[in-house]
């Protein structure tokens, strides 16, 4: 489970940016964030995984608080618990598609489970491009990349920003229903940014930015 | 292969110019001053070992120096000044002093043409002195018979029985004037010196090539009054190959006194015969006697001035290149700042990044070793020669 409480986050001291007094994601569950460019959905991501510090108030996963964590307590926590997806792709350019996919297990020292990732793949419509570095695949193509490194991940929660904005309109929706089904199946909690209206259906539930005062819909 | 191993192996996979140009650098930062060093090392061993086996030099006034290099160590000169034996006539009038005569002013050439070789013309007593045996073949006995170095014959692919020619006297003698065809007789034993790369032949060779020796039938003077035999002798014939069938018919119409040498080498029996020697060349006016120590030592203190500056050059060189190195690795890190961005947001430990980029700079510096090996190799097994030496130290 991911709590809230009182948080407050600004990048300056006088200019309070994210202000939520209370959100509670259970496992499992859902989320989908929305709001105008600039009003913190970002940075409320970031702040979940880690990555950003809130200046009060606490973040608790797993009811752990993370902000008296350690830098490399963080980064654990990411690596075996929390897959963040940025909004840049983060796909690593000198490595193919496969090896940027099961960087992560290695790193866990897991051993990939190749047939679930070719079946993935198939799904996702790369397949064909597994072997081919970024560089040469399109922008969805290496979202959709990223969006199964997220799946084959064994973390329970995925923080996603803006995981399908390159894809087409028709691709988009198919993909984050497939996606959803899988993380349904693996049980794994899913909160995403996104600008998509239209996908909006596929999440029970939905949070909107600015932050400001807002409280749990 | 642990994340860090994949991540520099991918990153000098995809990046296969840049891991080129460093490793290169890196092979030339290690390999220039070695070599440089080495060198300097190899050329002062070689000139000094000849020196020491060398007693003393008698030659033309025209630079020790040159001298020395020109018959110790056959670098050849362009245009060697002659002499006579009869110039130092009375340097061995009344003393037991031997020597051994040389002439070196030319060369040989390759089957194809292209290469050239220094022939040496001397005495028999140069292969005792100078303690080179024939490992197949025999001594060269005759005119036009030559003996050849080792890694010449091998460069060459020279074998016994083969003939090779005489080069022109001067780049410019288009006429090709006396060219003779030496017949190879003998090739010596490795010497590690620079026997290794010349032909050696009878003096004789030189004077017949230069025209002060030639061959006619003797049956075209019988009968002939003397006043006659200038134009017989327009009939002369200047073999270009000697052998045993014309051999007999070689002569020369002056004393071999008379003949022309480049150098001597001296061969005092004692101290009292060498101070003596000196002596003699400090007084005469176109000859000099050199003691090869000395002139080495003072070749070798210039080259060592040479070397000093070659060095110092190399280290700015070196340290302009570290200094390029370093901001390139600062850049490198710049640009690969995203990677450890994501690296960082996946939650793989930052040591992953840094580790990475330890392992690329440690391959950069195995396949910089490698070739840095493999130049020196090249070097060391090529066997380079006095002459090519200078030849590196000057370019």
């Amino acid at each position: 489970m991911i709590e809230i409480k009182d948080l407050s986050f600004s990048f300056n001291a006088e200019d309070p940016f994210i202000k939520l007094a209370h959100l509670t994601i259970n496992p499992g569950e859902h989320i989908a964030i929305l709001g105008p460019s600039g009003s913190g959905k970002s940075s409320l991501l970031r702040l979940l995984c880690g990555l950003l510090l809130p200046n009060s108030g606490e973040i608790l996963i797993d009811s752990r608080p993370i902000s008296p964590m350690t830098h490399h307590e963080r980064k654990k926590l990411r690596m075996r618990s929390l897959h963040y997806l940025s909004q840049e792709g983060n796909l690593l350019a000198d490595l193919s598609l496969r090896e940027n996919l099961t960087l992560p297990l290695k790193a866990l020292n897991m051993s990939p489970v190749h047939q679930e990732l070719d079946q993935l793949c198939e799904e996702l419509g790369i397949q064909e491009v597994l072997n081919k570095h970024p560089r040469f695949c399109s922008g969805g193509e290496q979202q959709k990349a990223s969006l199964a490194r997220a799946l084959i991940h064994p973390s329970p929660y995925i923080l996603a920003d803006e995981p399908t904005s390159h894809l087409s309109p028709e691709d988009r929706n198919r993909t984050l229903q497939f996606a959803l089904e899988v993380m349904n199946l693996k049980k794994k909690t899913l909160v995403m940014v996104t600008h998509n209206h239209e996908a909006l259906d596929l999440f029970p539930k939905k949070i909107e930015s600015p932050f400001l005062d807002h409280l749990e819909q | 292969m642990n994340t860090s191993q994949q991540l520099a192996l991918a990153h000098l996979c995809q990046h296969k110019g840049k891991a080129s140009v460093i490793s290169i650098i890196l092979a030339l930062l290690i390999f220039l001053p070695t070599f440089t060093l080495s060198s300097l090392y190899l050329l002062q061993k070689k000139l000094t070992e000849r020196a020491q086996k060398t007693p003393l030099l008698l030659a033309p006034a025209q630079g020790k120096a040159e001298s020395l290099l020109h018959h110790l160590h056959f670098q050849l000169q362009d245009d060697p000044i002659e002499f006579t034996p009869t110039d130092s006539f009375d340097l061995f009038d009344g003393s037991p002093l031997d020597a051994i005569p040389i002439f070196l002013a030319h060369q040989i050439l390759s089957k194809d043409g292209r290469l050239r070789a220094p022939l040496l013309c001397s005495h028999a007593m140069y292969l005792e002195f100078r303690k080179l045996a024939i490992s197949s073949g025999k001594k060269p006995e005759h005119p036009a018979e030559i003996v050849i170095g080792s890694q010449l014959a091998k460069k060459w692919s020279v074998n016994l029985g083969d003939h090779l020619r005489t080069s022109p006297h001067r780049l410019l003698d288009l006429s090709k004037a006396h060219q003779l065809e030496l017949l190879v007789v003998g090739i010596l034993e490795p010497t590690g010196g620079p026997e290794d790369l010349l032909a050696i032949t009878p003096l004789e060779t030189a004077w017949i090539k230069l025209g002060l020796g030639h061959g006619h039938p003797k049956e075209n003077l019988k009968g002939v009054p003397k006043t006659l035999h200038m134009s017989i002798h327009s009939e002369q014939k200047g073999y270009r190959r000697i052998n045993q069938n014309n051999r007999e018919e070689i002569h020369f119409h002056q004393p071999k006194s008379l003949l022309p040498l480049t150098a001597m080498i001296l061969l005092p029996a004692d101290e009292k015969e060498r101070l003596y020697a000196l002596a003699w060349g400090q007084n005469h006016p176109t000859l000099e006697v050199i003691d090869p120590i000395s002139v080495t030592e003072r070749i070798l203190s210039s080259l060592h001035q040479l070397g000093d500056i070659l060095l110092l050059m190399l280290l700015v060189v070196s340290l302009t290149s570290l200094v390029l190195m370093g901001l390139f690795l600062r850049m490198n890190f710049i640009m690969r700042k995203r990677d450890a961005e994501i690296l960082e947001e996946m939650g793989i430990p930052s040591f992953t990044f840094a580790t990475a980029i330890a392992y690329e700079w440690l391959i950069y510096i195995a396949m910089g070793g490698a070739m840095a090996l493999i130049l020196m190799s090249f070097y060391w097994f090529g066997g380079l020669t006095i002459t090519e030496l200078m030849g590196v130290i000057r370019n």
